[in-house]
């Protein structure tokens, strides 16, 4: 069994002992009225419809809405209410869905969910009744031993807000509980979903992480931002309140599948052409697509954030543009690949790196140190793809003087780059070429 | 949308009237007014119009269009909503003159129209909140029918409103560029009313919040707009970003050949300018650009011998040639985004009559867009230099083209290539080299 499936084993363990330490009331005290069973289905509902919306990501995590509605599931519901309204809401939405459900995926998905809400509970109990005291809950639940993420103390919410109750600063101070909450609610939902993703992957954490908050971050406070109003206007909305929120976050996740659609597009687009460019050379038909493929993998264990692995891996794909298409595969001494992509706005990330390569590792100005490694990676798989499949014999001196220059300004940086393009073509690489690299 | 205006009266006496009608629902809105306690609600107000007219300088404007998205539809609707029309009508004036402002150049009679416009736009959604009896639920639990009724009358108060709004600058941008309403108007709904009807919704729930919790709760529909906004930008300029990048790779592809350099930009411009005469709905236009840049992709599959052969083909050769567009429709066809253009990059090469090659497709069964490529192509051919001859003039081509009508050519689709020679200067910007 791999690390991810142990990782996946130990959530379930830790999920199943927090749910259970959060035990508040059963089942079935949550479940005494009407408005319970509504608010409940209705929660469901919004749930499998995230679910079956969600965009999965080529590396294979999911991005939902989800972790909103659980918001709202674990501001009203008790824990272990919450975290079967979710793992029902998400099973639903798979099967609408109608995606393959794999076990540890089903297993990792519920997990996190039950380790959320009872993370969720913690902070909203305790939060909220160090600010407000006993006699808050008392008063809302009628019972010493009801916990404010009780249905009755979800409804206690309403009282809060109601004019008359309270001051108007114990109102405020709600909201701000109720606004930072959300906030960690979907740190921790992020920081959980990208240790799995690291640990499936065999990627940087933190790099996985980084990523993530830059792709999902904004999109996901608007999310919690929604889910926060939505447990705000439940006083006087009820569970309506949650058919606008659901409709907000579908709209909201509708908006981010379009513009990723429109890039993984764009990204495809780019990709044919770059192969289409390669079309009348049969020798070296498919070397760029293959050089990006392994420049990206070295890169992303490297530690590359997405938007550089997106420009390293552009570089790969045009690094000999320049010199694609005519018949005798001679270079075009007048162009140089910078030189053809320099009009490409959306390609400007990969210039200084595809400049590096051009000027044989001697541009003028300072380059920044994760080109000079991009040129590197690019510079040698491409030496590599040209041995091992092209047939030809390759010429290193081009990686040869671009990792001289990556060595002299960062050795640490350079033997860890090495060592990755080791691992992904043991046996052409040494570290001894490197040696060689800078005796040159 | 061409952005070609009219120079005559008929824009000015129409923002004249919207402007009339606008008055008189001020005059209303004024009269109807119902009273509001600014003890507890000038702050609400205050930040519903600062940030309605904060979205409205940061609308994102439809690439080549006249229609933008700016989040401040919504905060107009909270304010109607919940302040009722006259206070509509004055976060209507504020954002049109938010939206001139930074223009010291607008005309007037634009200006006068935007105020009249979102005038009657507010007001009449605040009119109706106002008529069909909605009470924002400031407080306590609402029974569910009550929700009902209060989401449908936000429902009806906001379509109206929206339809309004899409019905005026539809009308406007006619009346001003000339263009026909049906074709401004589907451009117009596409556009705006989606987005405009769910912004709608989110203004309603605004007031709704605003009215249950007070002006805090605003804060929480901070980042979902801008979040909204940026993503929306962020497509837009990608979109427009994409078709840069498609010429620009495909400009570099042909740089290889001095005889093919630039002729798929060049075709492309003659395609749109075909196309535009056709009447064909911008979003078609837009389509076809991108047809005409990547319509000789499949040549990366010919031999460079062969495209450059000084002298007459083998069979052999001109079978080779004649696999292009089969080989461009394949590669397109792994891109979801690029797959609606295969069948006309597939049948560029076929003529009416039948005997082209590509598709197999004949008569009315090729499409459109094909029969326009087909035009633009033989076009800028036969006023380019190729190994085998030099250009034509361009009177021979048209000519030529004139020749073909019926048979190889749609001869529509040929009127509408010369019509859009004679009324632009596609002769002087897009002759080739």
């Amino acid at each position: 069994m791999n690390k991810a499936r142990w990782a996946v084993l130990a959530q379930c363990c830790v999920a199943t002992a927090a749910i259970y330490a959060a035990a508040g009331p059963g089942l079935v005290a949550d479940l005494q009225s009407l408005d319970a069973w509504i608010l409940v289905a209705a929660l469901i509902v919004a749930a499998a419809l995230l679910s079956a919306l969600s965009v999965w990501l080529p590396r294979g995590d999911a991005v939902d809405s989800s972790a909103a509605i659980a918001f709202m599931a674990g501001a009203f519901l008790t824990p272990q209410l919450s975290s079967l309204v979710m793992a029902v809401g998400w099973l639903l939405g798979m099967a609408v869905s109608r995606r393959g459900m794999d076990l540890w995926r089903s297993l990792e998905q519920v997990s996190r969910r039950a380790l959320l809400m009872a993370g969720a509970y913690a902070y909203l109990g305790y939060a909220v009744r160090a600010i407000f005291g006993g006699s808050f809950v008392a008063s809302a639940a009628g019972t010493a031993a009801a916990r404010l993420s009780t249905l009755e103390s979800g409804l206690a919410l309403k009282t809060a807000m109601t004019p008359g109750f309270g001051s108007q600063a114990a109102v405020l101070t709600l909201y701000l509980v109720i606004g930072l909450g959300g906030i960690l609610f979907v740190s921790l939902d992020l920081a959980i979903e990208q240790l799995q993703s690291s640990l499936r992957l065999s990627s940087p954490y933190w790099s996985l992480l980084l990523g993530s908050v830059r792709l999902r971050g904004w999109m996901a406070v608007a999310e919690m931002s929604v889910a926060a109003l939505t447990v705000l206007v439940y006083p006087t909305l009820g569970a309506w309140g949650m058919v606008i929120a659901t409709g907000m976050l579908i709209i909201m996740r509708r908006s981010f599948v379009l513009l990723r659609d429109m890039q993984t597009s764009y990204e495809l687009t780019i990709e044919v052409l770059a192969r289409s460019m390669e079309w009348s050379d049969s020798a070296r038909r498919g070397h760029a697509e293959r050089v990006a493929n392994m420049v990206a993998m070295a890169a992303r264990r490297i530690g590359f954030s997405s938007k550089r692995l997106e420009d390293v891996r552009y570089a790969a794909l045009f690094h000999d543009v320049a010199h694609m298409g005519s018949d005798e595969g001679s270079p075009d001494s007048e162009s140089t690949s910078s030189a053809v992509l320099a009009d490409v706005v959306l390609l400007g990330g990969a210039l200084p790196i595809l400049r590096i390569l051009d000027s044989q590792g001697h541009v003028s100005e300072s380059p920044d140190e994760e080109d000079v490694i991009g040129a590197y990676l690019v510079a040698r798989f491409s030496d590599i793809d040209d041995a091992v499949n092209v047939g030809i014999a390759p010429s290193p001196q081009l990686s040869n003087a671009i990792g001289a220059r990556l060595y002299a300004s960062t050795r640490a940086s350079a033997e860890r780059v090495i060592r990755e393009v080791e691992r992904l073509a043991p046996g052409l690489v040494t570290a001894n070429q490197l040696s060689m690299d800078v005796a040159l | 949308m061409t952005q070609e205006t009219r120079h005559d009266l008929r824009f000015p006496l129409f923002a004249i009237a919207v402007a009339l009608a606008a008055a008189v629902m001020v005059v209303l809105a004024v009269y109807s007014a119902l009273p509001v306690a600014f003890d507890q609600n000038a702050l609400i107000l205050a930040l519903l119009v600062f940030a309605a007219v904060g979205s409205e300088v940061l609308a994102v404007l439809y690439p080549k269009s006249v229609f933008s998205v700016s989040m401040s539809f919504p905060l107009g609707v909270a304010v109607s909503a919940y302040f009722g029309p006259a206070y509509g009508a004055l976060v209507g004036v504020l954002l049109a003159l938010s939206v001139a402002w930074p223009r010291s150049a607008r005309k007037w009679d634009r200006i006068l129209f935007n105020i009249g416009q979102l005038i009657l736009t507010f007001t009449s959604a605040g009119f109706l909140f106002q008529l069909l009896g909605h009470l924002l639920m400031a407080s306590g639990p609402t029974r569910a029918d009550g929700v009902i009724a209060a989401l449908l009358v936000a429902a009806v108060a906001v379509t109206v409103g929206v339809a309004i709004n899409t019905m005026l600058v539809v009308l406007g941008a006619s009346v001003l560029y000339g263009q026909s309403i049906g074709k401004t108007l589907s451009e117009g709904v596409a556009a705006m009313v989606p987005s405009q009807l769910t912004l709608g919704i989110v203004g309603v729930l605004m007031a709704q919040v605003a009215a249950a919790v007070g002006a805090p709760g605003l804060a929480l529909f901070v980042v979902p707009l801008l979040v909204a906004r940026q993503t929306y930008e962020r497509t837009v300029q990608l979109r427009s970003a994409y078709a840069d990048t498609i010429a620009s790779l495909v400009a570099a592809l042909e740089a290889k050949d001095v005889y093919t350099k630039g002729h798929s930009v060049r075709v492309a411009k003659y395609a749109c300018a075909t196309a535009r005469h056709l009447g064909m709905p911008d979003a078609k236009v837009d389509r076809l650009e991108w047809a005409a840049l990547l319509h000789d992709i499949g040549k990366v599959g010919v031999s460079r011998r062969v495209l450059s052969k000084n002298g007459k083909l083998s069979d052999a050769e001109y079978d080779e040639i004649k696999r292009h567009p089969a080989i461009g429709a394949r590669i397109l066809e792994d891109v979801p985004y690029l797959a609606d253009l295969v069948p006309s990059i597939q049948a560029h090469h076929e003529r009416l009559d039948g005997s082209g090659y590509g598709s197999g497709a004949a008569g009315s069964d090729i499409p459109l867009e094909a029969r326009v490529l087909a035009v633009a192509d033989a076009y800028d051919a036969m006023t380019s230099t190729r190994p085998y001859r030099t250009a034509m003039r361009h009177e021979a081509a048209v000519e030529q083209l004139q020749g073909g009508r019926g048979a190889q050519f749609d001869g529509d689709v040929v009127d509408a290539f010369l019509s859009a020679f004679e009324d632009s200067s596609l002769l002087a910007d897009g002759a080739p080299e």
